[in-house]
């Protein structure tokens, strides 16, 4: 296993790289068929946070190890794995999503397993990185309570709708926008924003606790990333989802709010319409292929809901913008 | 600039936050200061009467970017409220990018909601802010050319979405400036990175010399200098420039997006709206600042540049 030491992902980047034998060109890399399909890249933003990214299907296993340094980083990961069909069922979960927080004091892994998509968005940051932007209360609170408690705990947060927007921004095999530098580090730290306020409101509401095992969460993260995985079907029932997660439906329903803050159906057509929103701002499809793409047959449909969530018309968001071309 | 305000106003500002008086509207200005050395100051106000703020140019070389939300009572109809440019802020909702080198207005009409942030960096911050990205370059010397020209463009659902998320701001003030920072600098993005399509929707052509393209400059200040007297003619503006006449045309063109006579002309009526809406002058002076002689030409023209006529605009 190939191993690296420093808390920048460069490292990382040139040894998948050099694992997969695959040519890289200014940090951007296509993965070599021979290994795998799927892409990897990594990028020192000016802040001094180095993040990488990787969105790969291997065909053969590759791991990596980063060796516990005292550097004196965090490492915030959002990860999203799926089990390809015909591949062996080596693993337990055969979907799984979350966000992991580790710290350069101890070793750890980055996997590439055969047969899984793996998306991944993971950045190194230490505290100076937020020290400036955060109150010295918050800063504290962080510091003190919630890192060494998922660090320890080897914790795995669920990825909510609010970093997908940003998660989907990212996973891409080049970013390419004018201001690429700032767009990706723009994004990043809206990523440890919503981390951070996110433990925060945990903190607030702290009190009345939620009683609900590490194997509950884990399952309930399943049905979350099996809701969100494809919307040109229809989704999986409830009565699917309580068979997948092995939970009554009453139970699934209450606990999946209480961790994701909506009912299912809610929670299922936010994704929907927030995919719809982002395919439409690509500029690349017209409403039509817009609203196939996220299952609506329907046209008008889709335009109503649209307009509930955002409290305008797709075709406004194209004429408006004035960035998109649209073919109807 | 805040203690600017309060003097102006006759209020005290209290920590960052000055609140306006009740004669002049309802509604705060805020100061705020990032960790990443932007300064900005957010504002939600209501005016109680008309207001017109006016900043002059000053030596020091800072921009301002303006998001201002403005929310015109009703029985104001829509065709009133003619279009500005360049060195009159727009009244309207827009986003305005302005160089302190410039004079600037802002005119609210009684009644009005203004609810915006507006925000300071020198030009070293600029620097700094597109040192990495590989259209920098091309962005700075596009805003070199196109300072004294106008930069705004619509406020558009995505920019009032980070406004609001701004100005709504509802989190724990120990989060606010994250929340702010990281807001803000999604505007700048989105400005700069909108500006930079503009910028190749025009086939903005960096083709042109360095020193060709310090020669309009040139002549453009030379152009807007004095509307008194007559512009030069293209001849004597070609042999200023070292140019042929016809490389002049062209080349003026394709940097200021305005042939050189249309150019001059929108300028001059954009001055001539400055100058009434600052109140200090009649329609007769501004005429004649701006070099016409006959009144009821410099009507026509400032009617063909903003569907009004000059009284028309003094009357309101």
């Amino acid at each position: 296993m190939r191993e690296f030491e420093k808390p920048d992902f460069l490292q990382l980047f040139s040894l998948v790289a050099e694992a997969t034998k695959s040519r890289a060109t200014d940090h951007h890399l296509t993965i070599n068929p021979a290994f795998g399909k799927g892409f990897a890249w990594a990028a020192v933003l000016p802040s001094g946070i180095s993040v990488f990214v990787v969105d790969s299907l291997m065909s053969q296993d590759a791991g990596f190890k980063r060796l516990a340094g005292d550097d004196n980083y965090f490492c915030l990961q959002f990860s999203e794995q799926s089990v390809e069909a015909g591949a062996h069922k080596r693993f337990s979960n055969d979907l799984q999503s979350f966000v992991k927080l580790t710290h350069t004091i101890n070793d750890e892994m980055f996997l590439l397993p055969a047969g899984v998509r793996v998306q991944t968005v993971a950045f190194f940051f230490n505290k100076d990185h937020f020290a400036a932007v955060i109150g010295k209360s918050v800063m504290d609170e962080m510091l003190t309570q919630h890192f060494p408690l998922l660090i320890q705990n080897n914790n795995l947060q669920p990825i909510a709708t609010e970093y997908r927007v940003m998660l989907g921004e990212l996973l891409v095999e080049k970013v390419e926008q004018p201001l690429r530098v700032n767009y990706i580090q723009n994004r990043v730290l809206l990523l440890l924003e919503k981390f951070i306020i996110k433990l925060h409101r945990k903190e607030d509401v702290s009190k009345k606790k939620v009683k609900r095992t590490d194997d509950e969460t884990m399952r309930l993260m399943k049905v979350e990333a099996l809701l969100v995985r494809n919307f040109e079907k229809a989704p999986p029932t409830i009565d699917e989802l309580s068979r997948i997660s092995a939970m009554s439906p009453t139970k699934l329903k209450n606990d999946f709010k209480s961790l994701y803050g909506l009912p299912i159906y809610e929670y299922y057509q936010k994704n929907r319409m927030i995919k719809a929103k982002a395919l439409l701002m690509l500029g690349k499809y017209s409403i039509k292929e817009v609203g196939i793409m996220v299952g609506y047959s329907n046209l008008s449909h889709f335009a109503n809901t649209f307009k509930k969530e955002y409290g305008h018309l797709p075709s406004e968001l194209a004429a408006r913008d004035g960035m998109l071309v649209y073919n109807t | 600039m805040l203690r600017f305000f309060a003097n102006a106003f006759q209020t005290k500002i209290q920590g960052n936050t000055l609140q306006l008086p009740e004669a002049v509207g309802t509604g705060y200005m805020k100061l705020i200061e990032l960790p990443n050395g932007l300064q900005g100051i957010l504002s939600d106000y209501t005016v109680h009467q008309d207001l017109l703020l006016t900043r002059t140019k000053i030596t020091d070389d800072f921009y301002t970017l303006r998001f201002d939300e403005v929310l015109i009572p009703e029985v104001q109809a829509e065709g009133n409220i003619p279009k500005l440019a360049m060195h009159v802020a727009p009244v309207r909702s827009a986003v305005f990018l302005g160089s302190t080198k410039f004079d600037w207005m802002f005119f609210s009409t009684k009644g009005t909601r203004v609810k915006g942030i507006n925000i300071l960096f020198s030009r070293q911050w600029l620097e700094k802010f597109l040192e990495a990205e590989n259209v920098g370059d091309m962005i700075k010397k596009y805003l070199s050319l196109k300072m004294s020209a106008f930069n705004y463009e619509p406020m558009d659902v995505e920019y009032k979405r980070f406004l609001a998320e701004i100005i709504g701001s509802q989190s724990d003030p120990a989060l606010e400036t994250l929340v702010i920072q990281n807001r803000i600098m999604l505007l700048l993005e989105r400005f700069f990175t909108r500006i930079y399509h503009k910028m190749s929707d025009m086939h903005f052509d960096v083709k042109l010399s360095n020193g060709d393209i310090n020669q309009l400059k040139e002549i453009e200040r030379e152009l807007v200098k004095d509307f008194s007297v007559e512009p030069p003619a293209i001849p004597q503006l070609a042999r200023m420039a070292a140019m042929s006449p016809s490389k002049l045309k062209n080349s003026f063109k394709e940097i200021y997006g305005l042939p050189v006579y249309q150019y001059y002309q929108k300028h001059r009526m954009n001055k001539a709206k400055a100058m009434l809406l600052s109140r200090k002058y009649s329609v007769k002076e501004v005429g004649m600042e701006l070099g016409y002689s006959n009144l009821s030409n410099f009507a026509k023209a400032f009617r063909k540049s903003f569907d009004q006529l000059p009284s028309d605009l003094l009357g309101r």
